[in-house]
């Protein structure tokens, strides 16, 4: 099972980061304060699930910049912005950026739980998605070229006939290998296989939804 | 009876008859001989001019004291006429009084004769003789006894006395004039009047002698600006020679206008002490100012109301945080109450930390509304350090939300000035919002404004350098200028009216050339003297 998430707040105002922590805390949640952006970048850990509230507007360096240092390190935490002023430039920068959310200060508990969950929602199944495709990989990495070569073919949608004319083998042969992808492959089905490869970096691409 | 005004020798009677006539009575009263001999002795011991004078204005006797105020001795007189000495325009006028004592026309003393006449040592102005005549009792209708005496300098006197109560009196303003005691000794038409229309009692009418603090400063009841006290404190130091001169502006209202008085208080003599009071009505001047200064408010209250369309971004930011804050804490004091078990500690704190807050937030709000409002028009003894820092409040979240620092330098943080607290604060937000915005825009590496409190001489000079750009020369001339700006913003008039509002108070506002490379802009403002706030 995963670790428990935490929600790691950013905000140079003291009586925001109490407030917010003391909020969150009652609701059950551990919450990492942080008063400045070096802070933050010093002691985030990559791997902690969570997710991320970032005051736009910072004296020393501004959410958008602590959003593109993270990304820089590969850091794909869920953002939310929280801001008083969200002034529409900054904000399409910011989403285009990848934030997942943005609050205009003042704002409720309830508000402010229902997007932490949404956003921890949101880690929660791009760490699945990380975890299931890491799977995926090392058993794509068991096969041999030959059976790569078939499994990319039948994913491509081509019949046993087709690939037997094309690999230059038998469809009895292209029978015996596709077997054995589904097997390696833990893939149920086809279509279950074709979600594989669409979940692998580097796949066509031509399942994706 | 003939030669009985005058002994030949007052030394004679002195040394004979007077010492007689103490032999003769104990008591020391001498007997009738005596008594003449004295009053010869006193006759030419006196002052006074004694003669025995004939219809035709003759000396007949003169004693030596008449003989000298005429310019000669005794014997130069006898025998001789007072005609020559008379203005023909007057002579007949004098021989008809001679004439009428000697018919025992004239039986008081209380008709003189007054009488100008041009003695050889008397200069350019003739003297003025006094002269009192009555029948001489054995002089058959053909002479007089006459006493005479010089009054020219009794005449000079009131003649000058006469000369200052007219200059005075042609003064417009209310006028008296006080003794070292305070008390008044003079007043002026204009006083005068000014009581008559006034409904003052009759003696401040005339005023004379009376205690001026008690007749005019202590009758006016209510008096919170203590103007009575300042006046007295001023009219007390000019006679004590503490200051050269006192003024003080104040109102004094009536049913009818509103009204303005310049007190202006002078002192009189150094021998004498005392001192000259004089009331000026400047109501006319002071309408002219009123209306000066509700127009620069009114020009000033729509500049500040535009410098908010730049702060009030930032300001809403600023609001946001506390209120952020203590909606989650008083969410958080809910969800503690609800939680059965409570914690009245943690409560309390989380309450106080939300009672905190809110105060954060009114602090805000009022600041803002308080620069937004219409201003007052009269300027009050204030800490300059005060407004710098009221300045910083509203300023600060802008500086921050644009990275810009804001520091502030000062040895003496308390600058007495006399001010209008909002406009100062005003002129203060356009220079530093005008120094945050060069410097966001152009993107300066190094983002700071230093104000500097200093005080130079019996001026307060506060500087704002920025790290910004600085101002082109070409500029330097033309930012002043109500239409130029060099941005897009509410702004532009700032300087122009930051510029007129200094001014107005006696300061001056410039930009410095060629100090550093950012702008750096300088206001002085001249400082109350400490006195004024003890």
């Amino acid at each position: 099972m995963m670790r428990p998430s935490v929600v790691m707040l950013l905000d140079d105002d003291p009586a925001v980061r109490r407030s917010v922590s003391l909020a969150l805390n009652l609701a059950g949640y551990e919450v990492k304060a942080y008063a400045s952006a070096g802070e933050l970048l010093q002691g985030l850990d990559p791997t902690q699930p969570g997710c991320l509230l970032l005051d736009l507007r910072m004296p020393d360096m501004g959410g958008l910049e602590v959003q593109q240092a993270l990304s820089a390190r590969g850091c794909s935490l869920p953002i939310i912005f929280i801001s008083a002023f969200g002034d529409i430039p900054t904000t399409v920068h910011a989403l285009k950026a990848g934030a997942v959310d943005f609050l205009e200060k003042p704002f409720s508990t309830e508000t402010l739980i229902t997007r932490i969950e949404e956003a921890l929602e949101t880690d929660r199944r791009q760490r699945e998605q990380v975890t299931l495709r890491q799977n995926i990989q090392q058993r794509a990495n068991q096969l041999t070229p030959r059976e790569q070569e078939v499994m990319q073919l039948v994913t491509d949608g081509l019949s046993n006939k087709d690939i037997a004319r094309k690999l230059e083998i038998s469809p009895r042969t292209v029978e015996k290998y596709r077997a054995r992808v589904m097997e390696k492959m833990q893939a149920a089905s086809i279509a279950d296989l074709c979600q594989m490869m669409a979940a692998l970096p580097g796949s066509s691409g031509e399942f994706r939804p | 009876m003939k030669a009985s005004p005058g002994p030949a020798d007052p030394r004679d009677a002195d040394a004979t008859t007077a010492a007689s006539g103490s032999e003769r009575h104990p008591a020391g009263i001498p007997d009738d001989q005596g008594y003449r001999n004295l009053f010869a002795l006193l006759c030419d011991w006196s002052p006074i001019g004694y003669a025995v004078l004939n219809t035709e204005g003759r000396f007949m006797e003169i004693n030596e004291a008449g003989a000298r105020l005429l310019g000669g001795e005794r014997s130069d007189w006898t025998g001789q006429s007072l005609e020559p000495l008379l203005d023909p325009a007057q002579r007949d006028r004098v021989l008809a009084h001679l004439r009428d004592a000697c018919a025992g026309r004239v039986q008081t003393p209380d008709e003189p004769c007054v009488v100008n006449v041009r003695l050889p040592s008397g200069g350019m102005d003739p003297t003025r003789l006094q002269f009192f005549s009555q029948r001489h009792p054995a002089g058959e209708g053909r002479l007089c006894l006459t006493a005479f005496q010089d009054i020219s300098a009794e005449v000079q006197r009131q003649e000058s006395e006469r000369q200052r109560q007219a200059v005075l009196d042609a003064l417009s303003a209310q006028i008296a004039v006080l003794d070292r005691n305070g008390r008044i000794t003079a007043v002026n038409g204009a006083w005068r009047r000014f009581a008559r229309d006034n409904g003052a009692s009759r003696e401040l009418e005339s005023g004379i002698g009376l205690d001026y603090f008690e007749a005019c400063l202590d009758a006016s009841a209510e008096d919170p600006d203590q103007i009575a006290a300042r006046a007295r404190e001023g009219i007390q130091a000019v006679m004590r020679g503490i200051e050269p001169q006192f003024t003080l502006e104040y109102p004094c209202h009536s049913a009818q206008s509103q009204r303005w008085f310049l007190m202006t208080v002078t002192p009189l003599s150094e021998e004498s002490g005392g001192a000259v009071v004089a009331h000026m009505d400047i109501s006319e001047r002071v309408h002219v100012e009123q209306e000066n200064r509700r127009r620069r408010e009114e020009v000033a209250h729509a500049a500040r109301l535009s410098s908010v369309t730049v702060l009030a971004a930032s300001l809403v930011h600023e609001l946001s945080q506390p209120l952020a804050a203590a909606s989650l804490f008083a969410e958080a004091a809910a969800a503690l109450a609800r939680k059965g078990l409570v914690d009245h500690n943690q409560l309390l704190s989380v309450v106080g930390d939300l009672h905190e807050q809110v105060e954060r937030a009114t602090g805000i709000v009022q600041g803002l509304r308080r620069f937004m409002r219409r201003g007052e028009l009269k300027t009050e003894p204030d800490e300059l350090a005060r407004r710098i820092h009221g300045a910083f409040v509203l300023v600060r979240p802008l500086a921050r939300r644009k990275r810009v620092r804001l520091e502030l330098e000062t040895t003496d943080e308390l600058m007495l000035v006399q001010v209008n607290a909002l406009q100062i604060e005003q002129v203060l937000v356009n220079l530093l919002c005008n120094a945050i915005e060069a410097i966001d825009r152009a993107g300066s590496p190094v983002r700071n404004i230093r104000v500097v409190l200093e005080q130079l001489g019996n001026e307060a000079r506060i500087t704002v350098a920025d790290t910004g750009p600085g101002l082109d020369p070409e500029w330097v001339a033309r930012i002043f200028d109500v239409f130029e700006t060099e941005k897009e913003t509410g702004m532009g008039m700032g300087l122009a009216i930051s510029r007129t509002i200094i001014e107005a108070h006696g300061g001056k506002l410039w930009a410095e050339t060629g100090v550093g490379p950012g702008a750096v802009l300088c206001f002085t403002l001249p400082l109350l003297s400490r006195g004024v706030k003890e």
